[in-house]
């Protein structure tokens, strides 16, 4: 009796410590989305310090024309500089140009002025030579990256990059020799550079000469970080792949890079020459936190100055740390749930709009976002010049959801399930099961789904194996089903990839010719208010097609240690975009 | 005894051959396709540009020939090039072992000593209440998940308490070894935790056993100071288990300590394994594998040279 008496004391010891270590419940408070909490930017810019950013993933290419991944991007934004760059509304303003490019010829002909102050971080002058490097190193035959599509618009580069694929499939049939090829394709890019296609009359202008017509080009040729030529002229193509650029790079940017320990932090310090005034902030400190607990304490803690905030602990920085401001802005992706249309149960669009019914997407955003974001109705965001609020809206209505699929056949059996011709409505439920938002979500649908007598089965899977079930190529994809996804949208509207009948990203079967005629004329013309008025109705037919069923627009949320001031507001371009004109302000 | 282990590398040859045939061909016909997943979306890829990616990561070639291949540069000691870094997989291994091998080395010594000390306390005082108070931690530090004792750790010692640093290897700008010695403390101590509460019930039991035996007796019954009896006379022979067991988690010090590594920020081999597996980066992934398989074959004869070694009753030809 006596063992036993003494191992409940020490067990009850324990636990009661171990439970004086958990903070307190946070309060429950309700933010309206866009509530940005700016720190004043009244106040003396300062100039020192080390900037620290804690982030859950590594960068893994730091060449601007080869990297493929956010966490890259992010450090090649700070070292490298485009022509244009994009404010805070999303408008283009010049950067390494001095005025928004000349276009002539109703897009076909783009002028760029170049600044004359610019200097490489290595002291090399930057001209007008580097503009065009970039562009066609892009274009070489041995180029390994995955920008080469974007610039097909550019005079003679479609001919190029079909004549390079013609060649290969020679090498293929074994009509020459892999030397033989590798020269007639050198050849062929060395002429097409001798072309007017890319025109540098002098060293601080650049003449784009297009084909055709090609609305996104202002984005394409203005937004593209540009490479040093002096650095990289000898390794162009495959060498490109291998160079200790990649690892090292040298831009005109803002932040020259120092050091990369991979796994643990990349390090930036401030340009002293750059040509808009030298960064506040002495250092950039990249520190790899894969786990977001982790990041929100070491923020907490102050070993960090900023870090992504989750929904659930929005709360508690807001009301009980006191040494972080708290910003939140509303992001530029959404997430959806994508209707597998080659499959008969969603061919239906009366079906569709049923499935859309059924869902309440005000509860969503209330319960897993916890109110931060808003629901999403199209393709297009809010904070875009194309944005088209008035389109076709299926609000939460499950009667009206049970007529038309009453309507159109489906039957309600015996088990509460709906049928037709014998075949019951049943249908798998993929997502990303790393991800608890999609996890939640994915349950929510299910029974929101059930309650209309849909037999919803869930599986979770990971990011390779969704993209691969999903893929319209891939022979296993009989099953019916429905995935959770989302999108990234960005400064430029075009989307041709995802919804013309033969996207490479239109994995669902998604086809109507109205949107094709509509996608060619939104490239085809630079008007803005044309374009406007395109991209509208292509929102307008997407949402009555009903191809996804959008869900919403989760908001970004980012802590920041108070000691960093400056004109610090989250927006479509991100929260760092104007990084260079923050200062931390010295511990008093 | 030399050649029992060379004749137990050899047969471990042919083994290996066969994990690397195996592994190369569960994580090439496994769902998820790499070339989609290192496309940018941003940029509109077309059809050609997947197919690309696709031939430029060589998975355009039949599976037997791709694994011939791999043999024959693997066997001078290519081992290709990661799909993610697009850098040599050797060089992205050699970066992070270092880390893996101080992580694991300074966990196991750490653990096996307080494991040791444990369990002569525990066997010495058996049935008493120091005996149950870490017995009952014990069966707790086995059973609690690892990322939630990490971060209540970091949350307590880190946060509240502000005695120790929450997450990376080392600070910007101090690389110092005390500043390195500071962020290991509790991911050292939570990685020990599990091998202190496991291996000291094993010290515990086999102490326990020794102590009853004649030998002991007798060294009692001279006149010797007890702790001269318990570290001289019993620990060695109860200690024959815990050498095996020792050979036996050489493995884990490639990707065992995954959950510690992420919460912790450690750029470890545990990560780069299970990020690898997330990116299918297959090069790396059949990489890692190898060098599993090859600590776990290593880790056996060690396990069994020490067990000849330590207990003189065994004999090896």
């Amino acid at each position: 009796m006596k063992r036993h008496l003494k191992l409940a004391l020490v067990f009850c010891l324990t636990a009661g410590l171990l439970l004086s270590a958990c903070s307190k419940k946070p309060t429950n408070d309700t933010t309206t989305p866009g509530d940005t909490k700016n720190p004043p930017a009244a106040g003396q810019p300062v100039k020192g310090g080390t900037y620290t950013v804690a982030s859950t993933g590594d960068a893994s290419n730091l060449n601007p024309i080869l990297y493929q991944d956010t966490g890259s991007a992010a450090i090649i934004d700070k070292v490298f500089d485009s022509m244009l760059i994009r404010n805070e509304k999303l408008e283009f303003v010049p950067r390494l140009a001095t005025e928004l490019p000349k276009v002539e010829n109703n897009g076909l002909k783009w002028t760029f002025k170049l600044r004359n102050d610019v200097k490489w971080q290595d002291g090399v002058k930057f001209t007008s030579k580097d503009v065009k490097f970039t562009f066609t190193a892009i274009l070489h035959p041995g180029y390994t990256g995955v920008r080469a599509s974007g610039l097909t618009s550019l005079k003679g580069a479609d001919a190029l990059r079909k004549g390079y694929s013609a060649t290969k499939a020679e090498v293929k049939d074994n009509k020459i020799t892999q030397a033989d090829a590798d020269k007639k394709m050198l050849d062929a890019w060395n002429a097409w550079v001798a072309s007017d296609a890319i025109q540098t009359p002098d060293e601080y202008t650049v003449v784009f000469n297009l084909d055709k017509v090609f609305a996104p080009a202002m984005s394409n040729l203005g937004t593209r970080w540009i490479i040093p030529e002096h650095i990289l002229k000898n390794q162009l193509g495959a060498a490109m792949k291998d160079s200790e650029f990649n690892r090292k790079p040298l831009g005109t940017g803002r932040f020259s890079f120092v050091e990369w320990k991979p796994g643990e932090r990349i390090v930036l310090k401030a340009n002293d020459n750059w040509f808009g005034g030298r960064p506040n902030i002495d250092e950039y400190v990249l520190k790899i936190v894969p786990d977001a607990n982790t990041a929100m304490a070491s923020l907490e803690k102050g070993e960090v100055d900023e870090a992504a905030i989750e929904f659930e602990n929005f709360d508690h920085f807001k009301n009980n740390v006191q040494n972080v401001n708290v910003v939140e802005w509303q992001g530029l992706s959404y997430q959806q749930l994508t209707l597998d249309l080659q499959n008969d149960f969603f061919k239906d669009v009366n079906v569709r709009h049923a499935l859309a019914y059924a869902i309440n997407k005000d509860n969503l955003v209330k319960n897993l976002l916890m109110g931060h974001g808003a629901a999403a109705w199209s393709h297009g965001t809010p904070q875009r010049w194309d944005y088209n609020p008035d389109v076709f809206k299926p609000a939460y209505n499950k009667a009206k959801a049970e007529e038309l699929l009453d309507a159109a056949g489906w039957k309600k059996g015996a088990d509460g399930i709906r049928a037709k011709d014998g075949k019951k409505f049943a249908f798998d439920l993929i997502f990303v099961n790393s991800s608890k938002l999609y996890t939640e979500a994915a349950q929510v649908v299910q029974s929101e789904w059930k309650a209309i007598g849909i037999d919803v089965n869930l599986k979770g899977v990971d990011d390779a194996t969704l993209l691969d079930l999903s893929d319209a190529g891939n022979p296993d994809r009989k099953q019916p089903a429905v995935y959770i996804y989302g999108w990234s949208l960005g400064g430029e509207p075009d989307s041709t990839s995802i919804w013309t009948c033969d996207g490479s990203f239109n994995d669902i079967g998604y086809c109507n010719q109205r949107i094709e005629e509509l996608m060619t004329k939104g490239k085809e013309t630079v008007d803005q208010a044309e374009r406007t008025k395109i991209y509208k109705e292509i929102q307008g037919i997407l949402a009555q097609d009903q191809p996804y069923i959008w869900l919403w627009f989760a908001n970004d949320i980012v802590g920041l240690n108070k000691r960093v001031k400056g004109p610090i507001a989250g927006g479509p371009q991100g929260l760092d975009w104007n990084i260079e004109k923050w200062w931390i302000e010295p511990a008093k | 005894m030399g050649r029992y282990i060379l004749r137990r590398i050899l047969q471990s040859i042919p083994v290996l051959f066969g994990i690397s045939l195996i592994t190369f061909l569960i994580v090439n016909t496994a769902p998820g396709d790499p070339a989609l997943l290192y496309m940018d979306r941003s940029s509109n890829p077309t059809q050609e540009d997947i197919d690309r990616v696709r031939e430029e990561l060589g998975l355009d070639k039949p599976l037997p020939q791709r694994y011939l291949e791999w043999v024959g540069r693997a066997m001078v000691g290519d081992f290709g090039t990661s799909f993610k870094d697009k850098r040599p997989v050797i060089d992205r291994i050699s970066e992070t072992l270092p880390y893996s091998i101080k992580l694991s080395v300074i966990s196991i010594v750490f653990g096996y000593v307080m494991a040791i000390l444990l369990g002569i306390l525990a066997a010495v005082k058996a049935n008493s209440w120091v005996d149950y108070i870490i017995s009952f931690f014990s069966a707790l530090f086995v059973s609690a998940p690892v990322f939630w004792v990490a971060l209540m750790a970091i949350l307590v010692f880190s946060v509240k308490l502000d005695l120790l640093p929450t997450s990376g290897w080392s600070d910007y700008g101090d690389e110092s070894l005390w500043n390195v010695a500071r962020h290991l403390i509790l991911p050292v101590t939570i990685l020990a935790l599990r091998d202190i509460a496991g291996m000291s019930r094993y010290v515990r039991s086999g102490l326990l056993e020794v102590l009853r035996a004649d030998y002991v007796r007798t060294a009692r019954s001279k006149g010797l100071q007890e702790r001269v009896v318990i570290f001289k006379h019993a620990l060695r022979n109860s200690l024959i288990p815990v050498v095996t067991v020792m050979g036996l988690s050489l493995p884990a010090l490639v990707g065992g300590a995954v959950l510690t590594e992420t919460v912790f920020g450690l750029p470890g081999m545990g990560r780069l394994a299970v990020g690898s597996i997330a990116n299918r980066d297959y090069p790396m992934l059949i990489a890692i594998n190898l060098l599993s398989a090859v600590m776990v074959v290593l880790g056996n004869i060690l396990a069994d040279a020490a067990y000849g070694w330590v207990d003189p009753r065994i004999r090896y030809n």
